[in-house]
């Protein structure tokens, strides 16, 4: 029987320290869909979006309610679009930007925040559907307000698409110049797993079933509670966070379940990440600062992610078999209070970040940058972060926000989820030699294990 | 339709102290027909807090209802009252 100091203690985690479900994503195929017309083919998609979707919101919001813990988004996440449109008759820029719509819509209508999939999978080459995905990336933003965007560009098992990375960087670019949020709802990633639930970067990968719930945990709050009540060595310092997080993914793994038996569908994973958000103390970069770092950013901020990232996911095997999607800490610089800080006191810069990325579970995410900077340092800066993930085994996203007309240490604000924070400093040193030199970096070493 | 998960239910109430709040929880769940499995209550510097653990399946209501009923006389009240399947805790807190 549980204990009145366990019940409290739940409730305490909840109502104090914000322990909620960050996302519950429903995974959708939608290869059926694909006709060799485009009118035909976007008809085919929403009937299908309101059949398998129609009353998710509703089941997500009716085991909230049985639970008590909140449950903040609930999101939908398809088959890589790239792969429908290489099915069209006759693919183009604006059929692409139709389905596009059409996704956003079928979002809009069902009480979903944002949709996933506008994905191209090119960590080996582009196909005819991927090379036009990604150039029509920046219209489709522009025309859309909930759709999430994805490109996959390398993987440890096939290298680094180098030409992928440079058309990234003059998409990004493009993409800041004509939609306000664009460039937050798009994500460049290395080694993608098929079960992401949280955005931008959820696709629902062909290895699924023909649906699936993905859940996509929190608690920063939760377990910043934990640390600042550990005073002791770094053992027992670890076990702590282990405790905390083995409890926050049996929550979610209950969740997941239950919305999954209702809906009639696959439970897939959870992913058990540290997400923070703007609100106080929802903060990765104040777990960072309570382990007895002045500021997040400063020397032993790398040492302290890494045992923090380390110690949740301990836990969080412990308590679930389905452990998946990217699992760690996400550390982005708009949407975490902590991070929103020190940034605009100077003390992190992107080169310290990219350094933390290496031992958490994303990359530089939501990192605003000056709106000038040259699509070839873009580049250079994607290069570098997803080479962390091809030469660690690690997946690593890259979610950079070149800001129109704006300078290092100008002010943006996102709202929402998105947060604000100081557009960060970015080195105008040439890379453009060495981007351009085209074509693919090969497999590492590492991947060689058959 | 038969409920798919468990029959037990977690009351928790927090509130500051005074009389008549363990005596207004508990009518609302004896005119729903809940029984009632298990009452704690303590007073710690003045803040009051009472635990029930409640089997929903003797009383012909649904989870929603006494839900609603039990969260209508928590605003009555002006007290801090929760209503929460069991499995939530029993899985976070159990291996």
């Amino acid at each position: 029987m549980v204990t009145s100091d366990e019940i409290l203690e739940t409730i305490k985690m909840v109502k104090v320290e914000q322990l909620d479900i960050r996302t519950v994503t429903l995974g959708i195929n939608l290869l059926d869909c694909a006709k060799n017309d485009v009118g035909h083919t976007c008809e085919r998609i929403a009937e299908k979006l309101e059949d398998k979707a129609g009353d998710f919101v509703e089941i997500v919001n009716g085991v909230q309610e049985d639970f008590g813990i909140p449950i903040v988004n609930k999101r939908i996440a398809v088959t890589p679009i790239s792969l429908i449109i290489n099915a069209l008759g006759m693919p183009s820029k604006k059929a692409a930007v139709k389905i596009a719509t059409t996704l956003d819509e079928a979002a809009e209508d069902l009480g979903i925040n944002f949709i996933g999939g506008y994905t191209a999978l090119v960590h080996r080459a582009a196909s005819l559907g991927d090379n036009i995905l990604i150039e029509s990336i920046p219209e489709a933003m522009e025309a859309t307000e909930r759709l999430c965007s994805s490109v996959v560009v390398a993987s440890t098992r096939d290298g680094i698409n180098m030409d992928e990375i440079l058309r990234m960087g003059r998409i990004i670019k493009k993409t800041s110049e004509i939609s306000e949020t664009g460039c937050a709802r798009l994500v460049v990633l290395a080694n993608a797993p098929e079960d992401i639930p949280f955005m931008p970067g959820a696709y629902h990968g062909i290895g699924n079933s023909d649906a699936s719930i993905n859940v996509g945990i929190s608690g920063p709050g939760v377990v910043r509670a934990a640390v600042e009540k550990t005073d002791g060595n770094f053992m027992d310092l670890c076990d702590t966070i282990k405790r905390v997080s083995f409890k926050i993914v049996r929550a979610g793994e209950l969740i997941g379940e239950e919305v999954a038996k209702r809906m009639k569908v696959d439970f897939g994973s959870i992913d058990l990440s540290l997400a923070p958000t703007p609100a106080v103390g929802d903060s990765v970069a104040k777990i960072i600062e309570d382990m007895g770092i002045e500021h997040c950013g400063g020397p032993g901020s790398t040492c302290a992610l890494a045992l923090l990232t380390d110690a949740v996911k301990k836990g969080g095997i412990m308590a679930s078999s389905r452990i998946g999607g990217y699992s760690g800490a996400f550390i982005p610089v708009s949407e975490d209070r902590g991070m929103i800080e020190v940034a605009k006191a100077g003390h992190i810069n992107i080169e310290k970040l990219e350094a933390m990325t290496s031992v958490c579970s994303v990359g530089l995410d939501m990192v605003p940058i000056p709106g000038d900077t040259p699509e070839e340092i873009i580049a250079g800066i994607i290069a570098d972060e997803i080479a962390i993930g091809v030469y660690n085994n690690k997946t690593v996203g890259v979610r950079l926000v070149p800001i129109k007309g704006k300078r290092e240490g100008d002010y943006v604000h996102f709202g929402g989820l998105l947060g604000e924070g100081a557009v960060m400093p970015v080195k105008k040193i040439d890379c453009s030699k060495f981007v351009k030199r085209g074509g693919r970096i090969p497999a590492s070493v590492t991947s060689f294990r058959n | 339709m038969a409920d798919p998960i468990g029959e037990k239910i977690v009351i928790t109430v927090l509130s500051a102290d005074r009389p008549g709040i363990v005596a207004g929880v508990t009518r609302v769940l004896a005119e729903l027909n809940v029984n009632i499995l298990e009452l704690s209550q303590t007073v710690l510097d003045g803040v009051f807090s009472m635990i029930a653990i409640a089997d929903i399946s003797t009383s012909g209501y649904d989870f929603k209802k006494i839900k609603h009923d039990l969260e209508e006389e928590g605003a009555k009240l002006n007290i801090n009252l929760l209503i929460q399947r069991k499995e939530i805790f029993d899985r976070m807190h159990r291996v």
